[in-house]
């Protein structure tokens, strides 16, 4: 297999005096689509921003590697990081309601990423912009895309907001696109709608998408590979179809059970018990071990290492083969 | 009875005539404006000069030693009263250096319509130099605090934190993207500052004896001379009324979430 | 957040902060000095038959021609400066001081009754807040202070300057005060506690002061503090545009105003040592203000 696109090994960040990712690793391919999930609090979305190197304030890498394209982007000096962002590696934020700025119009956020590029990169003459911000606003199914352009935020709806970040995101023809809960903030009835597309957009040009979700549902329909992250770890990865059916790992299992669409009809939806530890209060052992239901004492002492399992590997005490009553999970 | 011929009389224009003057006490005042207006307008460019990048770089670079001294500085600046500020410069400059003189407009030529202007002659600038400065003293520090706590709280936006994220000119981030949202709320206060800024001009035109409107009001009241005081109010008023009307307008044109036909409401 | 606990927190933090430590000692010092003032001044300003008019403008102790007797040397009237401006640092601190306790008062109890009683009260009195802040103080205490200035005599005027000034300066800012001590009365009225204390026959006064008041603490001190360096300014400004205290009684502001006219005949220190106390002072409190701000206010920026 060739090299990776984006190779995350042991991503460290740390907020202040708190450790938030404790050695994150993980793979994406060209042209793969892979989902980073959990539930709020579990560090993804610090994974998209530590790889973009747009951490907020108290926030920083204190260890690992981020290499994309060969490059160690950790170590790639700020200047040559910026110009990266949006022509290689394009991002779209969870809320298009925050996401773009109230007092610029539609076409002059679209073309300024074209027109205003970092010192030292080509810029694009107004004609020319204008015309692939057009083009651009086409491919996410806008209507009308030339009236849009002289259009505000504040004009448009959420899921039309959302549409144009992702036009802003196609822009440049980057490689990856980091899409961090792009549908969490929209009408339900337009989920679906804006994930095919960006799906179908990701196809078409052979571009990677890491797709960072809370919902297991959203990762099933649109990716091929799936990393679960827990307290800032990640504690299963494998192929997304597999691990949607038979998860190997308790917290997995246990987001499966609280989906609407995965549960029996008639049966009662679970509700995983109990909520993220806070990051500067860490349970000892394995971080899930207060809310899962096959808690054992190894689980409360130790970390567990990676086992591989059936859909991929997963790091919990229950897959340890040494383990008497191994692979016996319910 | 009385005061009903007044606002007769001063819908017509007539304000009275000026016990001390002996003259129309509109025509006093509108006489003396110019001297006032080339003040303002020279500590306002003054003000947004200084305060605006000083206010935007504090924000960007927080920990640099140059924000902190600018930060040090403005709080030193909001410490030290208008007058003083005057006084200090006139002793320093005038008294003591004697490079720029203390008091008066210096040189002025006609402009328009009876405008005296002082912006024609080298005199006339020089004279404009330290009561410009003193004013400007005062809003400054005021402006740069303001400044650069509303540009640290665009600075944390989703928006930014997007237009970083789309790889954009730096430069364009900074001065389009989060200046312009920095801009609403300092225009509005900017408007509340303008009432201030008239007081600020009464201490800075007496300090230094500019022949403007603010001197003349003090001078009106120690004359106890009341159709002039009634004038002036009357006329900063009106003023008032303008600036705001106008402050409006601008943040109408940033923010396009305001339409137009809302700010000639309001 | 309990104030009480946010005040100790606040104190303990002071000793860790320089700035604040050294600004806070300062201002003790002035007030101190202030408030001792009969008792350390070397004169009595006050007095005519202590003063010569002969010891006019003579310069401070380090300066050739100075007269060993007045360490600042003297002011244009013959009065000792270092005197002069102890009493004088006396009368700011009381106009400032006593204008911003009228200014809380008026805004607390506004505020409390706007927010406690809401719906029309409520709307009539913040829109007057509203009214009231587009004025500027200073604008409207120059108009008021020439308008008493004008109806009555010049004796009646010096003898009452400092209350007018206290007044004039203390109706105008109230509003600072009664937004905020609005804003918490509406967020505390719907809790349980209050509905308790309605039910147990409390009337609204004593739910009001002995209940919704002891929250709002520590904003109404961060106010007060930045309150009172705006004052002591406008205090300073009006006496120096000869609209506040008399030069028989000066103020920090008249003194300085007093010596702006022989600062062209060199007698630079009449207008500078006062001027250096007042900056002294004002810095001194905007520096605790700031401090206070950013100690109770837990969404700040440090620079």
């Amino acid at each position: 297999m060739s090299a990776p696109l984006l190779d995350v090994q042991g991503l460290r960040v740390r907020f202040g005096n708190t450790d938030v990712l404790h050695g994150v690793d993980f793979q994406v391919h060209a042209g793969e689509r892979v989902a980073l999930v959990g539930e709020s609090g579990a560090g993804k979305s610090m994974v998209a921003f530590a790889i973009l190197g747009l951490l907020s304030a108290p926030g920083r890498i204190s260890g690992g590697q981020v290499v994309f394209m060969g490059d160690d982007l950790v170590v790639m000096p700020p200047k040559a990081l910026h110009r990266l962002r949006g022509r290689r590696i394009a991002m779209v934020f969870q809320d298009p309601m925050m996401t773009l700025n109230p007092v610029l119009s539609i076409g002059t956020q679209l073309m300024e990423t074209l027109q205003h590029p970092p010192p030292g990169l080509a810029k694009v003459d107004s004609t020319e912009a204008r015309q692939r911000a057009i083009d651009a606003l086409a491919q996410v199914q806008i209507p009308d895309p030339q009236s849009r352009l002289r259009q505000y935020p504040h004009e448009l709806s959420g899921g039309m907001r959302q549409r144009v970040v992702i036009a802003m995101a196609l822009l440049q023809g980057p490689q990856l696109i980091i899409a961090d809960e792009p549908t969490t903030a929209l009408d339900v009835t337009i989920q679906a709608d804006i994930m095919d597309m960006l799906v179908g957009l990701c196809d078409s040009r052979g571009m990677a998408l890491l797709l960072i979700t809370h919902d297991l549902a959203v990762v099933a329909e649109s990716t091929q590979r799936a990393l679960v992250m827990y307290a800032g770890r990640v504690i299963e990865s494998g192929d997304t179809a597999q691990l949607t059916q038979a998860p190997a790992h308790p917290y997995t299992d246990a987001l499966l059970r609280a989906l609407p669409q995965m549960a029996a009809p008639g049966a009662r939806l679970a509700n995983i018990g109990g909520t993220m530890p806070d990051p500067g209060a860490l349970p000892s052992g394995c971080a899930f071990h207060p809310r899962c239901p096959h808690s054992m004492a190894d689980c409360r002492q130790r970390m567990p290492d990676w086992y591989p399992s059936p859909t991929g590997a997963a790091a919990c005490h229950l897959l340890d083969p040494l383990r008497a009553d191994n692979g016996t999970m319910p | 009875m009385q005061y009903g011929r007044f606002v007769g009389n001063a819908l017509r224009g007539d304000l009275g005539t000026s016990y001390f003057f002996k003259e129309p006490a509109l025509d006093v005042i509108l006489e003396k404006l110019p001297a006032t207006i080339e003040l303002v307008l020279c500590a306002s460019v003054l003000i947004l000069g200084i305060s605006v990048p000083c206010g935007m770089f504090a924000a960007v670079r927080p920990r640099h030693w140059l924000s902190r001294s600018a930060m040090g500085l403005s709080i030193l600046g909001i410490s030290v009263p208008v007058f003083l500020t005057g006084i200090l410069l006139i002793y320093l400059f005038s008294v003591e250096l004697n490079w720029l003189p203390s008091y008066g407009r210096g040189l002025t030529r006609p402009l328009l319509l009876g405008w005296e202007t002082g912006l024609l002659t080298a005199d006339g600038w020089l004279h404009l130099l330290l009561p410009s400065v003193t004013l400007a003293s005062i809003m400054v520090p005021l402006f740069i605090r303001l400044i650069r706590a509303e540009m640290l709280e665009v600075l944390d936006t989703d928006f930014v934190r997007f237009a970083w994220a789309k790889g954009l000119r730096p430069g364009r981030i900074w001065w389009v993207h989060a200046f312009r949202n920095t801009l609403l709320p300092v225009i509005t206060v900017g408007g509340v500052q303008l009432g201030t800024m008239v007081a600020y001009t009464i201490l800075t035109e007496t300090v230094f004896q500019w022949p403007g409107v603010g001197l003349l009001f003090l001078e009106a009241v120690t004359r106890a001379d009341t159709p002039l005081i009634t004038a002036y109010l009357l006329v900063v008023g009106v003023v008032f009324v303008v600036t705001n009307a106008a402050v409006d307008l601008l943040y109408g044109l940033v923010n396009p979430q305001v339409k137009l036909a809302q700010v000639g409401a309001a | 957040m309990k104030a009480a606990s946010s005040l100790s927190g606040a104190a303990s933090a002071l000793a860790q902060d320089k700035v604040a430590l050294v600004s806070l000692a300062i201002l003790l010092t002035l007030i101190a000095m202030a408030l001792l003032a009969p008792w350390i001044a070397p004169q009595n300003p006050y007095d005519p038959a202590a003063i010569d008019v002969l010891d006019a403008e003579l310069p401070p102790a380090w300066v050739a021609g100075s007269d060993m007797r007045f360490l600042l040397g003297t002011d244009t009237q013959g009065r000792d400066l270092l005197s002069t401006i102890l009493y004088g640092l006396r009368a700011s601190l009381t106009i400032g001081l006593g204008a911003v306790a009228l200014q809380a008062m008026l805004g607390v109890l506004i505020g409390t009754f706007a927010g406690y009683f809401g719906g029309r009260l409520d709307a009539a009195l913040m829109r007057l807040a509203d009214v009231q802040l587009s004025f500027s103080t200073l604008m409207v205490a120059i108009v008021l202070l020439a308008l008493l200035q004008g109806l009555f005599s010049t004796e009646w005027y010096h003898r009452y300057a400092l209350v007018s000034l206290i007044l004039v300066i203390g109706v105008a800012e109230w509003p600072q005060y009664a937004r905020t001590v609005r804003a918490s009365a509406l967020a505390e009225r719907k809790k349980e506690y209050i509905e308790a204390a309605r039910v147990l026959g409390f009337g609204p006064l004593r739910i009001m002061f002995r209940h919704l008041l002891p929250n709002c603490l520590s904003p109404i001190l961060v106010i007060s503090t930045l309150q009172v360096a705006n004052a002591i300014i406008a205090e300073a400004a009006l006496s120096f545009l000869g609209l506040g205290m008399p030069i028989t009684k000066p103020s920090l502001g008249a003194l300085i105003s007093s010596g702006f006219e022989t600062l062209f005949s060199g007698a630079w220190w009449i207008s500078a040592l006062p001027g250096l106390a007042l900056v002294l002072l004002i810095l001194a409190v905007n520096l605790l203000g700031d401090w206070l701000r950013d100690t109770l206010n837990p969404r700040h920026y440090r620079g």
